[in-house]
This record gives C-alpha cells, sequence and structure tokens, in this order.
C-alpha cells in the first residue's frame, strides 16, 4: 500500500533527522570548549563537519517534505537528552557532551566510521524494516550512517517503482528550504521534487560524511573548496595531529602537513552539563536556563522553517549566533563547588513555544491523542 | 620580480579598478601584470586576512586603516594627521604634504586589494542630472557620456561588487533601470532606526532655495551578500560571493558592524574577490613592486614601460629597479597616485589637468539624541539615506549632498562608546549598576547623521610633486592643496539647516558641535562648520572632449598616448553626491571593452598588413 | 594568574556586572595579570585591601580617593573597553608604574571582543560576535516599543 509505504519512508526520514541533529551538539560543545585563539585547525575541522551536519539535516528535512512528510524537531521525546546512545546491528556506543579531548575526538570517530573500516568484517544481509521506537536512543539497522541512507534509497526506489514517482514525491514545493534560506555552507540545499533530486541529497550525505572507493576525498566542489577529507578522515587529522596529503590513500595515516592540537587550551568542562546539577537558583543555572531556552527557541524556529516556513532559517541562524555566545559564557565559568571544573551547554530542550504550550493546555486530549511524532507546534 | 619579458598588458595597482581590468582583460587571453605597490601574498590566503582582522582588534586607535599596518616603501595617508593648517607652513605630519589652506580629511590603502578593503561599500548611482552639471546648472562641467551611455556598465559593476537593493527603492531624481532589470540581491535590511526615521520624517518637509522638498529615507544600495534575488539575470539568480579562500563565510551580511576598517567575514566586497576571479592562467600578480616611473617613446608618444622598484622587505627601505614592458599600459594606482605617476614621468599632461580638480565629499557631520532607544551600533554603517536633496534647481547657488543615515551611534565624530564611558566614569564619577544602565541609556538614543556634500572641479585644487618631499624609496609624496569654495560651504550652511530641522522634528536632542581646532573647519558667513573626508578622492585626471582640457578621451584613453589607459576615479569630471566607486566601476568596465577593442583593431590591422604581404 | 575572589568581588561592584558575566568573559584572569604586571602586585593588594572593610558601601569613598580613585577608574574601563588607559602623571607621581607599561593600548585581540561596554548598550563589539542577519532591523532588546 502507498500510504504504509510512505509512512514508512516518513519514519527513516525522520530518524535521519534525528541521526543528523545528534550529533550536532556534541560537535558544536567540542568546539566551543576550545579557547579562543587556540586550536585553530582543529576548530575549523569540526566547523566544517558541523556545516555539513547542518545541510545534511536540510536535505534529509527537504527529502521528507518532497515525499508528503512533516519533519518534526520540537518534540522533547525525539531530541537527544545526552549522553545518548548511538546503535547499529553489531555495535553501540554512548554520544556525550565533552570537552574538546581525545575522548571527543574518539567518539566522532565512531560516529563517523566509514564501512570498510569496521573490523567485524562483512555486511549483514540488509534488513527490511527498521527498528521502531527508540526515542533519544537513536537506533539504526544498517551498521554505518552510510548504511543506513543507503537503504533509505532502495526503499525510495521501491516504492517509486511499485507506486509511481509522481505518487511518492507528492510534497508542497513551498515547504523545501533552498539555497535562498540555507547559505551557510556545507554545500547547496538542494531543492527536491524527484526520485533523481532525493538520491543526489541522500547520496550527498553520504560522500561527505564517507569518501567512497579508495579516495578519502569528499568529493565536493562546491564553493571550491579546497582539497577536503571527508569526516572520518577529518577527525582521523585531529587524532593524528596532521593533515591528510591528497596523495593519501584508504588504509594510509595523514602524510600531510603537521596540525597543531593543544588539548590543554580548552575549557575544562564537566561532561555532560545538566541544568539540574547547578545550585538551584545560583547565577550560573541561571545563565544554563537562558541556554535551554535559548536552544529550545531555535529548535521551534527550525522546526518552523521545515514545515512551511523556510524563511525562518534566517531566524535560525541568528538564534545560533546567541546560543554560541551563550555557549562560550557557561563554559568560561567555573562551577562554584571547588572542582575547578567549568559550566558548559546542556542543550536541554525545555518545551515548545508557548502558543503550542497553550494549545497542550486548551485541550491536553487533543495533544496526547496526536501521534508522539507528528509535530505539536506548527506555525501560526 | 616579474616573470616575462612582455605582457599584453601590464596594469598598475591591484585595488578594485586594476583587478576588473585584469579580469576583463585575462578571460579574453590577454597576458597581464599586476604591479601592485603594497604587501600582500597574490595567493590571497585567508590567514593574511585574519591577520588584518587582529591587527584591528589589538588597534588602539580603530581608525579606517588601522588594520593595514603602514609600510615606508608604500606609504598611505591617515585620518590620524590631519590638522588644521596655517598656509605657508604646510602640514608634513604624514604621507601628504598638506598646504591647504583647507585640510583634505581622508586616506586610502596601499595594500594588495586597496581602498576596498576598508570601504564602507555604499553603491548609488549617480543621477542623470549629474551627469550634465553644466549645462543644466551652469557648474563644473558636463561629461563627455550620459546616464544612459553608462547604465549597461552600471550593470555589470552591480554584479561584480555584488549589490544588494530594490529597484523599487531607487527610482528617484530621474534615476531610471533597463527594462525588468533587478539588482543581485535584494536590499539589505534597513535598521531599526532607518524605519523609525522612516516613519517620523514622513510628514516633513523643508526649504531649500526657497522651494520645498520631502525629507524621504530610502534603502542605500550597497555592496554586501543579502539575500539572492531570483529574478536576477531573466531568472538566472545570483550566487553571493563569499570570503576569498573561505567561500562559505559571508554568504550573508551578519551585522559585524566594522565595514570599516575591515568586513572580518567578507561579506562586504573587496577587490580580493575580483582579483581571485580573473583567470589565472593569463594573470601574473606582483606586490611590493612600487611603480616610479611611466617610460615613454619621445618620437611615437606610445608607453613603452613602467619601471618600479621592487622591496623585499617592509622592515628595510632597500629595493631594486626594473621595467616591466607590454603592448598596452593600464595605471589604476589610485586617483592620486595616478596623477602623481604621471607627473613624475611627465605623460598625458598636454592638457596641463593632471593632478587638478582634486575633489572629495567633504562630510558634515551632525549628532542629536533621540528620546527613545532605536539600536545603535548593530549592523552595517549605514543602510539608509535622504536622497531627496541630491539634485534640484539649488545646484545653482550652491552644493548639494546626500544624507547618509548611521547605524553606529556617535562611533564617528566622537568614537562612542569609548567616550560615553570615559565621559561617564571619569566626568560623572558613575560606576556599577548605574554606570551600565546610564551608559545604556545614553548610548541607545545616539544618532548621527553625515551630509556628503558636493565639491566642484577647481583647478587649484590638485595634487603635485616636489623634490623636497620624497618616501623612503625616493618616490614623491603627494603635496596637496585645497580649498573648500563657498559653494560648498553654501551646501554645509544648507545641510546644517536640514539637520536643525530634523532633530527639531524628532524632539531630539542636538549635541552637534564644531570648533576651529578641527581639522577640517570652514567659516561660511559667520558660522563654523568643521568637515571629515570622505576617502572619495576624484578628478585628478579628468575624461573629457578635448583634449586640451582633460586627460582621457570618453574612452578613458590618454588623448597623448595610444597605449595608456587610466582608470580610478580620477577620470571623473565630476564628484556629484554619490560614493564614487560604483560609477569608477562601471567606467573601468567600459575602459576594458574599449581596451579589447582596441587590441582587435590591431590585429585587424595586423591581419591587413599581413595579407597585403601576401599579394 | 588565576583572579583571586577579592578581585572578582571588586570589579563585580566597580562594574555593575555579575560574577557570572564578569567570568563569562574568559579574560578576569587576564585583566588581573595585567594590573599585576602595570602596577605591581603590591599596589593591587593594596587596592584590594582598601575596598575590601568597606565593600560595596565604601565605593564612593574609594572612588573619591586621589590615588585608589584613579586605579579603580581604570579597572572599571579596563573591564568596558579592554584597554588600559594612561594613568594622569599625578598618580603615577606616586606609583612604581613603569611609562612603558602605562601606554594606552588593548591588552588583547580577546580583550576588545569582550569589553563589557558592548554588553551594557545592548550591542555587540565592533567586528566581533555579530547578531547575525538582519537583527539591526528589529527594536533594540529590552526596548520594545
Ligand atoms: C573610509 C573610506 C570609505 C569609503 N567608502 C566608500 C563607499 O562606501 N562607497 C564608495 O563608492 N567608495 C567608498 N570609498 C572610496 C573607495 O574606497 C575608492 O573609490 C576605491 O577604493 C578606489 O579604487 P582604486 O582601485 O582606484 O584605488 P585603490 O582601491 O586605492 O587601489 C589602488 C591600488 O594601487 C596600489 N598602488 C598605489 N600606488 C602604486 C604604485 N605606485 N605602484 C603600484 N601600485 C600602486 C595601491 O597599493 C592599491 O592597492 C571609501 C574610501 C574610504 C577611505
Ligand atoms: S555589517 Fe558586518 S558582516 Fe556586514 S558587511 Fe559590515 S562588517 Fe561585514
Amino acid at each position: 500500500m502507498l500510504d504504509q509505504a510512505l509512512k514508512h519512508l516518513h519514519d527513516e526520514l525522520q530518524k535521519a533527522i534525528e541521526l543528523e541533529f545528534s550529533t550536532i551538539p556534541p560537535y558544536l560543545t567540542a568546539m566551543y570548549s576550545i579557547k579562543p585563539g587556540t586550536n585553530q585547525a582543529a576548530y575549523d575541522v569540526i566547523r566544517s563537519v558541523v556545516m555539513e551536519e547542518m545541510l545534511h539535516l536540510t536535505l534529509a528535512a527537504n527529502v521528507l517534505n518532497a515525499i508528503g512528510g512533516r519533519p518534526a524537531l520540537n518534540v522533547a521525546e525525539l531530541l537527544p537528552e545526552y549522553p545518548i546512545k548511538l546503535k547499529f546491528t553489531d555495535r553501540q556506543f554512548p554520544i556525550g557532551l565533552l570537552k574538546f579531548s581525545p575522548e571527543a575526538v574518539d567518539t566522532f570517530l565512531k560516529i563517523e566510521m566509514p564501512a570498510r573500516l569496521i573490523p567485524s568484517g562483512r555486511l549483514a544481509g540488509r534488513p527490511d524494516r527498521m527498528l521502531l521506537g527508540g526515542f533519544r536512543d537513536v537506533d539504526l539497522t544498517g551498521r554505518t550512517i552510510g548504511e543506513f541512507y543507503a537503504d533509505l534509497i532502495l526503499a525510495l526506489e521501491d516504492a517509486c517503482a511499485q507506486y509511481g514517482e509522481e505518487q511518492v514525491f507528492c510534497g508542497d514545493a513551498t515547504r523545501q528550504v533552498d539555497t535562498r534560506y540555507y547559505y551557510n555552507g556545507g554545500g547547496e540545499a538542494l531543492f527536491i521534487n524527484s526520485l533523481k533530486t532525493a538520491k543526489q541529497a541522500l547520496g550527498l550525505i553520504v560522500d561527505q560524511g564517507e569518501a567512497g572507493g579508495d579516495s578519502l576525498s569528499d568529493g565536493d566542489t562546491t564553493f571550491g573548496q579546497a582539497y577536503e577529507v571527508a569526516h572520518y578522515y577529518r577527525f582521523n587529522e585531529i587524532r593524528q595531529r596532521r593533515y591528510y596529503a591528497p596523495t593519501d590513500k584508504f588504509g594510509d595515516q595523514p602524510s600531510g602537513p603537521e596540525m597543531l592540537v593543544d588539548y590543554e587550551q580548552v575549557y575544562d568542562m564537566r561532561p555532560n552539563p545538566r541544568q539540574q546539577d547547578l545550585p538551584a537558583g545560583s547565577e550560573l543555572a541561571g545563565l544554563m536556563s537562558e541556554f535551554n531556552e535559548l536552544y529550545s527557541g531555535f529548535m521551534n524556529v527550525l522546526h518552523e522553517a521545515f514545515n512551511g516556513r523556510p524563511d525562518a532559517l534566517l531566524q535560525a541562524v541568528t538564534l545560533m549566533f546567541s546560543l554560541k555566545y551563550k555557549a562560550i559564557e557557561l563554559l568560561k565559568n567555573p562551577i562554584p563547588d571547588g572542582s575547578g571544573q567549568h559550566a558548559g551547554p546542556g542543550f536541554e530542550f525545555v518545551g515548545a513555544p508557548v502558543a503550542a504550550r497553550m494549545l497542550m493546555a486548551d485541550g491536553p486530549a487533543t495533544a496526547e491523542a496526536a501521534p508522539a511524532r507528528e509535530p505539536v507546534y506548527d506555525s501560526v | 620580480m616579474h616573470k616575462l619579458e612582455h605582457y599584453d598588458v601590464v596594469i598598475v595597482g591591484g585595488g578594485i579598478a586594476g583587478a576588473i581590468m585584469a579580469k576583463q582583460l585575462s578571460h579574453q587571453q590577454q597576458r597581464v601584470l599586476v604591479l601592485e605597490a603594497g604587501a600582500g601574498d597574490p595567493t590571497l590566503p585567508y590567514d593574511s586576512y585574519l591577520a588584518y582582522l587582529d591587527e584591528y582588534y589589538r588597534a588602539n586607535i580603530k581608525v579606517p586603516n588601522a588594520p593595514y599596518p603602514d609600510n615606508p616603501n608604500a606609504p598611505q595617508p591617515s585620518v590620524l594627521d590631519t590638522a588644521p593648517i596655517a598656509p605657508p607652513v604646510p602640514n608634513t605630519a604624514g604621507y601628504f604634504v598638506q598646504r591647504g589652506p583647507n585640510s583634505y580629511g581622508s586616506d586610502y590603502t596601499r595594500a594588495l586589494g586597496g581602498t576596498t578593503l576598508h570601504w564602507l561599500g555604499t553603491t548609488l548611482r549617480m543621477l542623470p542630472e549629474d551627469f550634465e552639471l553644466h549645462s543644466r546648472y551652469g557648474r563644473g562641467v558636463d561629461w563627455p557620456i550620459s546616464y544612459d551611455d553608462l547604465l549597461p556598465y552600471y550593470e555589470m559593476a552591480e554584479r561584480e561588487i555584488g549589490v544588494s537593493a530594490d529597484v523599487e527603492d531607487q527610482q528617484f531624481l530621474g534615476l531610471h533601470f533597463s527594462p525588468g532589470y533587478v539588482f543581485p540581491m535584494h536590499k539589505i535590511p534597513q535598521s531599526y532606526l532607518d524605519m523609525w526615521l522612516t516613519e517620523k520624517l514622513a510628514d516633513l518637509q523643508v526649504e531649500r532655495d526657497g522651494q520645498a522638498y520631502p525629507v524621504r529615507v530610502v534603502s542605500t544600495p550597497q555592496g554586501r551578500n543579502g539575500m539572492p534575488n531570483p529574478a536576477y539575470n531573466n531568472g538566472e539568480g545570483y550566487v553571493p560571493v563569499g570570503a576569498v579562500g573561505r567561500p562559505d563565510l559571508g554568504q550573508r551580511c551578519q551585522g559585524n558592524s566594522s565595514c570599516v576598517p575591515i568586513c572580518p567575514v567578507q561579506a562586504k566586497y573587496n577587490a580580493w574577490k575580483t582579483l581571485a576571479a580573473a583567470n589565472p592562467a593569463y594573470v601574473e600578480v606582483q606586490t611590493q613592486c612600487v611603480a616610479s616611473r611611466v617610460l615613454v617613446d619621445g618620437s611615437s608618444g606610445y608607453i613603452t614601460g613602467i619601471e618600479y622598484k621592487h622591496y623585499d622587505s617592509q622592515n628595510s627601505g632597500a629595493y631594486t629597479t626594473h621595467v616591466a614592458r607590454g603592448t598596452r599600459y593600464v595605471l589604476a594606482a589610485h586617483a592620486i597616485e595616478n596623477a602623481k605617476l604621471l607627473l613624475a614621468s611627465n605623460v598625458a599632461n598636454r592638457s596641463g589637468q593632471v593632478g587638478r580638480n582634486l575633489m572629495d565629499h567633504p562630510v558634515l557631520l551632525t549628532w542629536a539624541l533621540l528620546p527613545e532607544a532605536t539600536g545603535p551600533f548593530r549592523g552595517p554603517g549605514s543602510t539608509s539615506g535622504i536622497p531627496s536633496l541630491r539634485g534640484g534647481e539649488f545646484r545653482a547657488n550652491g552644493a548639494a549632498w546626500r544624507v547618509e543615515i548611521d547605524n553606529w551611534g556617535w562611533n564617528w565624530p566622537t568614537g562612542a562608546p569609548y567616550s560615553s564611558v570615559d565621559q561617564l566614569v571619569d566626568g560623572e564619577g558613575r560606576y556599577g549598576a548605574d554606570l551600565r544602565q546610564r551608559l545604556n541609556a545614553i548610548i541607545q538614543g545616539q544618532v548621527r547623521l553625515g551630509f556628503l556634500v558636493e565639491q566642484l572641479p577647481d583647478p587649484f585644487n590638485r595634487v603635485t610633486i616636489d623634490p623636497d618631499y620624497m618616501d623612503r624609496l625616493g618616490n614623491y609624496r603627494p603635496v596637496i592643496d585645497y580649498t573648500i569654495t563657498d559653494y560648498t560651504s553654501a551646501g554645509f550652511a544648507a545641510a546644517k539647516q536640514v539637520s536643525d530641522a530634523i532633530y527639531d522634528h524628532l524632539w531630539a536632542t542636538d549635541y552637534t558641535s564644531y570648533s576651529p581646532a578641527d581639522a577640517g573647519h570652514v567659516t561660511y558667513r559667520g558660522q563654523g562648520y568643521s568637515y571629515r573626508g570622505a576617502g572619495h578622492y576624484v578628478g585628478t585626471h579628468r575624461m573629457g572632449t578635448d583634449p586640451d582640457t582633460s586627460v582621457v578621451d570618453p574612452r578613458q584613453r590618454s588623448w597623448d598616448h595610444p597605449n595608456l589607459y587610466l582608470v580610478g576615479c580620477g577620470n571623473m569630471p565630476t564628484i556629484a553626491t554619490s560614493n564614487p566607486t560604483l560609477t569608477m566601476a562601471a567606467l573601468t568596465f567600459w575602459a576594458a571593452r574599449n581596451l579589447l577593442e582596441d587590441i582587435a583593431a590591431d590585429k585587424v590591422l595586423a591581419g591587413a598588413e599581413l595579407s597585403a604581404l601576401a599579394e | 594568574m588565576p583572579a583571586p575572589t577579592a578581585f572578582m568581588a571588586f570589579s563585580s561592584a566597580l562594574t555593575g556586572f555579575s560574577l557570572v558575566e564578569l567570568f563569562g568573559t574568559g579574560v578576569a584572569d587576564t585583566y588581573y595579570d595585567a594590573l599585576v604586571h602595570i602596577l605591581s602586585q603590591a599596589t593591587v593588594d593594596e587596592l584590594l585591601a582598601a575596598y575590601e572593610p568597606g565593600g560595596e558601601a565604601g565605593l564612593p569613598r574609594l572612588l573619591a580617593h586621589p590615588l585608589y580613585g584613579p586605579l579603580a577608574r581604570n579597572v572599571i574601563k579596563l573591564w568596558y573597553t579592554g584597554s588600559w588607559e594612561q594613568l594622569p602623571p599625578a598618580v603615577v607621581l606616586r606609583l612604581p608604574v613603569a611609562p612603558v607599561d602605562n601606554v594606552p593600548r588593548v591588552i588583547s585581540a580577546e580583550t576588545y571582543l569582550e569589553g563589557l561596554m558592548w554588553k551594557a548598550i545592548g550591542a555587540h563589539p565592533m567586528g566581533g560576535k555579530p547578531l547575525g542577519y538582519g537583527v539591526w532591523a528589529e527594536a533594540p532588546a529590552g526596548h520594545t516599543h
């Protein structure tokens, strides 16, 4: 049944959105914990990956919108609460909010691990269903993010073959977030209205994340970017304190110029900062709750942007700036408990915007009845 | 030092004018050499831009040239060196030798990329009437070309610079556009202050020469990245150009509020972008090469080479002398340096006009406290202006001006917010929460207007050279004679009256004050006015239809030397009321086209000769 | 050197910014070090000792003091602007301050960007910490009309 096939695709793409999103706060936290004027190269590496994750998020949302889905980004149950776990069929590991450190870089490497680097060997047969559920924990049936997307592409192809491309790509074009609104780099936000463009978008996500063949390059020449290796290798450059050279091949360690990395020049953030761990009523707790409010506002605006108001993305970008400054302010503050450790951004979602809260208050029945994956809040 | 024995074209100066030339010529497979006096890595690495940014952060006084270190081998003027002048004693404090009687208040930048590194990025077109100042108002001179002649080249310049504006807003005082034309990007959002003023001033009218004019706040076209207009170029759209070497940065203006002296993300256009877009297979850029003489063949009048001094380090005055040779030559070293170079070489000056008719927009600043908070110190330096008095019959009697509405409080006139902190802490003894609140309150009310007043071409306002004044490499320092005439002062007087009317209307408290101790100060009809420089050096090698009164012909080619083109604001016969660079860029595209036409004509000629031989 | 608690309390009272805001600049230590470098440890200790007994309530008296007053005002300006302002000659006469240390200057690129005056005026440092595209079109924070 078309409906069922679409529902399945919607679920998978929603998962893709959650997946792409869930990596962003950990990357941002590590990035912002770097002291100003230090570790510039590492900062740039992480930033370049974050920009691409944001692009991936946008692309996944565009594909979901193109097939008539509704991306959800402001539902507490769907948003990460750190540390989260990333589960694959054959492995799972926690992802936390960590300061820039060898442990953080190792986690990043695990997240971005390309298929052929997984020691356990051969690909398991492609599972025919995604694991369901998994609020907060992101379940993946494939083994790598790349394989997850490969499955998604196959499912899209199947659906198109079976029910016709037009039936599948039935979304409202005005819900697409294109280059007009998405501009912060990482590549181009594609307008999606066909199997071809959807495959292009999902292919781009995979290529930027993992390189194919023997090359380490992400093959991305948009904006005339300099030689850039795929995410895993970029993080490996940090770990090895050395850039890859264009001549390096799969399996090589980087052999390009040295990269200066100094893990001392980092604010000593306590892992997985949370509101509840700060002395209640303290000024610092106040700053944290300002951050979390801002973050929640950001998610709400992002949600709007992907639900028919693409121009809201402009506001999201400005909120990103404020989020960054608040996060850094937290990171610069010692926790006043004598531990010497610093506070940090919690990325704790504190709720839908006022309008939506009122909606829930007005009709709890409606809110409860709504399936968890339906966005509670829609642009008003 | 340069690599080839012979180039198709040798260009002096790596600013916007030189860059446009290099780009246009190189894409037509012309081998181009760009000689740049200042420092800069020709590969334009992003890190070297960051070094400028760091320099800016650490500069104690953040004047326009603060990020771009002074280089004794290619010195540049600094606004910190201006002072009142008491003739006959010149002010020789900085690079300029200023003989006055009035002070020329502007600077420029000598480093690869030139002055657009620190320009504001205002990109207004001239009014059609500005091209006919003499025939319409009996003042100045007419241009040998009209607004309509320049129209297609304005469009090229707007593409190159990446202008954000809405055509609907820009159709005033006869300004018109090609059918269906839109700018590459939509207008930059107007500031909260702009909108506030739009509303408050909607019903205000002012008089000039007995005629009433509205005070209309209009968004200003700007060379900074905004939202691309999908309708641009017949629906092709436009892709904003980000930072050189980091194209993902600067895709949109982020409101760093430091366009002058430096845009941290290069959302604002600078000439690096054009240099980076030239065809690298055909362009060679050599920095630390100061052109010192233009060599000419006495009998044919053809230019035969550019002599230049190459230095290895800014820390030493040691240099070597070289000559770059090509078939054709372009001087694009800035209005002052072009004129200096021509005078030093005694070329292109049959008219005696080289170095003369130097103009600027003396800027009359006025500042006040508004009764409401309008959020200054956010966003680009200026997003709107009041253009309604840019043209009109009054120009027969006094200078026109454009009002720039500034978004950075009293930063320019008083150095706020620093000065405000000093005043509250030292002057009023405030501290703690009271200080914090009070500072917010006074800054939030700060508003500042700038009246960019027109000057007329005046042969006695000029740059000359004098062997008594040389720089470290033995090149001439510019000697400036400069007078603010009554025509311009009449513009000041009218400006101040309009400013008074505006502040009255807004219930604002005017804090404007002018002192004879200010570097630029004139008295007119008993009133004192202080002006600043706008950085708009115009007129020093003007174009015209008569070789006896102009330096270049309407095609921008030297009347005297068939293989020499001059580009830059020096070619502009009058300054009118628009910031000059967009018009100059348009002229430069026109010059590039004409130079290519010369090349094509030569080819035809050569071909004809060949076929004659064959017969 | 980590800025001692006394210095932070003194700074908070002088600037009107909370401790979390001061720490949030990340340059508290930089300022303390700069002061010790310019004025000497002994002078800084003396200044803090002069503040401690009276605390915030004693500030008007301290600010009126011929020596501590100018020093305290320089501490305010340090936090507000990120720059060292030249001390007046009358003060320098009474202190072991080296002339080279008393030149007006920006302490560092970071202190410039962390100047509290930008926060106080509801803006951002010119050239850094931008607010994002188009924010300048919005009403200033805390001033809705
Ligand atoms: C503070 C300020 C703000 C401004 N804002 C605006 C604005 O908003 N709008 C506007 O329209 N205009 C503005 N301008 C003016 C604008 O910057 C200039 O009109 C423009 O940069 C001129 O371009 P150019 O290429 O002719 O000269 P430049 O940009 O000055 O470039 C000349 C180049 O030639 C090089 N050079 C100089 N001498 C030699 C030599 N002897 N040999 C080799 N190379 C040499 C220089 O180093 C430089 O790189 C502003 C100017 C200033 C100072
Ligand atoms: S406001 Fe900022 S980002 Fe925009 S052009 Fe100016 S300096 Fe650049």
